[in-house]
C-alpha cells in the first residue's frame, strides 16, 4: 500500500524528437533513471558493464548513474569523470545540463566536453567504443564522454540504413556547417571589399536589389540574423500551432514584404536563410553555429577575406586545441588517426571495421576477431 | 591504455606534418618569388636554398637533442637562431602585408592590418604546438587543392623547352639569398613541433633524410616550375612570375582564383604562427625551460 503511494508517474517509452530514423531502434530515453539504465543494460547484458551510482545536490538529492564496459573504457578518464562528478557541491540537479556544464574542463569554451543524447541505441555504441555514459534521474537526456566533433557529423542513419551515400551525406553536412557559420561573413566581405570576384550579371543583380537599402550592409545582415534568431526562439517555445503561424507571418512580414517597401534587401534575407537552414544540419551545434556565425559576420564585414582567413584559422588552431578527457576534438581528421577513417567522413562496412576508434581512449583496442573474410577485403 | 597516444605530436606525424608542410606552403608561395628573383635559374636558387635548409634541420635536430642543463653550447646556439627565425617570421608578415594590403585588401588602413595581425600573432604565443600542428594538418589539405587548381588552368597550353632551365643570366641567383633565407625556414616545423617527445639519435637521422627527400622533390618541382611556365613567359613577353603570382590569379575575375589567393594567405598566417611558436620553443630551450 505504501509503495503504491510513492510511485511517480511516468511516461511511456517513445521515439524521441531528436535522432529520428528511417530504419532502425526507435526507443528513446524517459524521465525515469531506472527505466533508462534498463535500456541500456537490454542492450548490453555483459557483466562488464559497471554502474557507478552517486547522490548529487544537497536539496534535489538526485540519483546520477555513470556507466562504462570495465573492459574497454580507459580508467583515467573513468577515474577523471568520478572526481569531478564528486566534486559538484550544489543545491540541486535537475538535469544533465548541469552536470554537463560541470564537466566541461574548460568552462568558458565554446564546446561541449560531453555530447547529449537521447537514444539508448546510440549510447550503447558509444559505450563500445569506450566512452561513459552519464544518466540523470528526471532526465530523458543521457550525457556520453569523451565527445569529439565527428560524433556531430555521423547520425543514426549512416548506421541503420547501409552504405550507400554516407560518404556524401557526411561530407554534406560538414559543408553545410562550414556554409551555416562562414557564408554571412563571406556575403559581405564579397559585397563590401572584393566585387571584383563576382560575376558581373551577378554583380548586377545584387546591386539592382541592393540600391535602395535602408541599412549599411553590414547592419542590415545583423538585423536579419537577429530577427532570424527570434523567430528561431520563438518558435521553439511557443505551442507548436503557434509556432507554424509565426513561421507564415516570418515567411511572408521579412521575406517578402520587407524586401519589397526596401527594409531589407532580398540577397541579405537569402544568405541568412541558407545560412539559417543548414545550421540545423548539426542539432548538437546549433547555439555555437550561431555564435560563429555572428562572429564571422563581423569579421568578414569589418576585415573582409583577410579577415574571414584570419579568423577561420583561429577558430580552427582554438577547436584543434581542445582535448577534453583525452580525445583531441578534432580527431580523427587533426591528429590524423588512418585507422579511424574507416568510420570518419567515410564508413567501411562493419566486418572490415576491426579496431576500436583510437580517438577515443579505451585499453581494448580490438572491436572484433578478424575472419579470413574481413583479411580478403 | 592510449589515453596520451594521440596527444603528442609522435615522429610519424612529425615527418608526414613536414613533408606536407614543406611541400604544400613552399609550392604554393615560394617559385613566383624565386622566378622573380632568379627568372628561369629558379631551380639552380632552390638548389642554394635546399642546401640552406638541410643545414638548419640539422641543426635544429641537434637543439632537440642536446639542449640540457650541462651543455651549455646548444643552449647558446638557441639563442643565436632566435634572432633568425625572427628575421623570418618579419619576412613572413611583410609577405601576408604584401598579399592582404596590395592584393586582396586595398580598402583597409595599414593600422588596422598591424593590430589584427599583432593580435594574431598574441593568440599563436597561448597555444600549444600540438594546435598548430592539428590546425595544419587540416589546412594542408585546402592548400594543396589550391594549388591544384592554380596548376591545372595552365596545363592545356604547356609547351615544354628544356633549354629554359639554362635561360637567363645566372648571377641572378644571389639575388635570392635573402629569399632563400626567409623560405627554407621548414627547419622552424622541426623545432616547433618535434619537441613534444624525447628523440633518440634514430630518430634525428629520420628527420633529417625527410629533409632531404623533401628538398629533393622541392628541387624537381622547381624544374618542372620553369619547365610549364618558361616556354609560355616568352611567348607572352611576360616575366615567369606575372603568370604565376596571387595578383595575377586575382585580377581575372569570374574564375577562382580567389580561393588560389586566399589560400596563399591562409598558408602565411599558418606560417606566422608556426614561427612565433618555433621562437617560443627556442626561448624556452635556450632557458632550460623545456621538460
Amino acid at each position: 500500500m505504501a509503495e503504491k503511494q510513492t510511485e511517480t508517474p511516468q511516461r511511456s517509452i517513445t521515439e524521441p524528437p531528436t535522432g529520428q530514423v528511417l530504419l532502425g531502434p526507435r526507443e528513446g530515453f524517459i524521465e525515469n533513471i531506472d527505466t533508462n539504465v534498463s535500456l541500456v543494460t537490454k542492450r548490453i547484458k555483459s557483466k562488464d558493464l559497471k554502474w557507478v551510482k552517486l547522490t548529487i545536490g544537497r536539496y534535489t538529492q538526485t540519483q546520477v548513474m555513470l556507466g562504462y564496459i570495465d573492459s574497454i573504457a580507459d580508467q583515467t578518464v573513468v577515474k577523471t569523470v568520478l572526481t569531478r562528478l564528486k566534486k559538484i557541491n550544489c543545491d540541486g540537479i535537475v538535469d544533465t545540463s548541469y552536470i554537463s556544464e560541470s564537466l566541461n574542463p574548460d568552462h568558458v569554451g565554446l564546446y561541449n566536453a560531453a555530447a547529449s543524447e537521447e537514444k539508448p541505441d546510440v549510447v550503447a555504441s558509444r559505450l563500445l567504443e569506450g566512452r561513459i555514459v552519464i544518466l540523470v534521474d528526471g532526465s530523458p537526456v543521457a550525457l556520453t564522454i569523451p565527445h569529439i566533433f565527428l560524433e556531430n557529423v555521423q547520425n543514426s542513419n549512416d548506421y541503420y540504413g547501409g552504405n550507400a551515400g554516407v560518404k556524401l551525406k557526411r561530407t554534406i553536412r560538414l559543408i553545410g556547417a562550414l556554409i551555416a557559420i562562414l557564408l554571412p561573413g563571406f556575403f559581405l566581405a564579397v559585397s563590401l571589399y572584393h566585387l571584383s570576384i563576382i560575376p558581373l550579371k551577378t554583380l548586377t543583380s545584387i546591386a539592382n536589389a541592393t540600391e535602395n537599402d535602408l541599412f549599411p550592409p553590414i547592419v542590415e545582415m545583423i538585423l536579419v540574423i537577429i530577427l532570424f534568431e527570434i523567430i528561431y526562439e520563438a518558435t521553439l517555445v511557443m505551442p507548436k500551432h503557434l509556432g507554424s503561424a509565426t513561421s507564415i507571418i516570418a515567411v511572408f512580414v521579412v521575406g517578402e514584404v520587407a524586401s519589397t517597401v526596401g527594409l531589407l534587401s532580398a540577397p541579405t534575407v537569402l544568405v541568412v536563410a541558407i545560412s539559417g537552414i543548414t545550421s540545423y544540419i548539426m542539432p548538437n551545434m546549433i547555439a555555437q553555429i550561431s555564435i560563429l556565425r555572428f562572429i564571422f559576420c563581423l569579421v568578414g564585414g569589418f576585415l573582409g577575406l583577410y579577415g574571414l582567413v584570419a579568423g577561420f584559422i583561429v577558430l580552427l588552431v582554438y577547436t584543434a586545441s581542445i582535448d577534453h578527457y583525452g580525445a583531441p576534438y578534432l580527431a580523427p581528421f587533426a591528429p590524423y588517426i588512418a585507422d579511424d577513417q574507416k568510420d570518419a567522413l567515410d564508413k567501411v562496412p562493419f566486418p572490415e571495421m576491426i579496431k576500436r576508434p583510437q580517438s577515443i581512449p579505451n585499453h581494448n583496442p580490438i572491436r572484433q576477431r578478424a575472419t579470413e573474410e574481413n583479411h580478403e577485403h | 591504455m592510449n589515453t596520451k597516444r594521440h596527444q603528442n605530436i609522435n615522429l610519424r606525424q612529425l615527418c608526414i606534418g613536414y613533408f606536407l608542410y614543406s611541400t604544400s606552403i613552399k609550392v604554393l608561395t615560394l617559385p613566383s618569388a624565386l622566378a622573380n628573383g632568379a627568372g628561369n635559374w629558379a631551380w639552380l636558387s632552390a638548389i642554394l636554398g635546399v642546401i640552406f635548409e638541410l643545414v638548419m634541420v640539422a641543426v635544429a635536430s641537434l637543439i632537440l637533442k642536446f639542449t640540457n642543463n650541462q651543455n651549455h653550447f646548444f643552449r647558446v646556439l638557441c639563442w643565436l637562431v632566435v634572432p633568425v627565425l625572427i628575421f623570418e617570421t618579419v619576412l613572413t608578415a611583410i609577405q601576408v602585408f604584401h598579399l592582404a594590403y596590395t592584393d586582396l585588401f586595398t580598402n583597409l588602413g595599414i593600422t588596422v592590418f598591424v593590430i589584427t595581425l599583432v593580435g594574431l600573432g598574441l593568440f599563436f604565443l597561448t597555444r600549444q604546438p600540438r594546435a598548430m600542428f592539428r590546425a595544419g594538418e587540416i589546412l594542408w589539405l585546402f592548400f594543396a587543392l589550391g594549388l591544384i587548381l592554380a596548376i591545372i588552368p595552365t596545363l592545356y597550353n604547356i609547351q615544354v623547352d628544356w633549354h629554359d632551365l639554362v635561360r637567363g643570366n645566372g648571377a641572378r641567383i644571389f639575388t635570392t639569398t635573402v629569399l632563400n633565407l626567409g623560405f627554407f625556414e621548414t627547419a622552424t616545423f622541426v623545432l616547433a613541433f618535434g619537441s613534444e617527445t624525447r628523440k633518440t639519435n634514430r630518430d634525428l637521422v629520420r628527420i633529417n633524410l625527410t629533409a632531404l627527400l623533401c628538398g629533393i622533390g622541392y628541387i624537381a618541382f622547381m624544374i618542372l616550375f620553369v619547365l610549364l611556365f618558361g616556354t609560355l613567359s616568352r611567348e607572352q613577353n611576360m616575366g615567369l612570375v606575372d603568370l604565376t603570382t596571387a595578383t595575377q590569379f586575382i585580377t581575372s575575375s569570374g574564375s577562382l582564383d580567389w580561393l588560389i589567393a586566399t589560400s596563399i594567405l591562409a598558408a602565411l598566417v599558418l606560417r606566422f604562427g608556426t614561427q612565433l611558436v618555433a621562437i617560443v620553443t627556442l626561448i624556452k630551450r635556450g632557458l632550460n625551460q623545456h621538460d
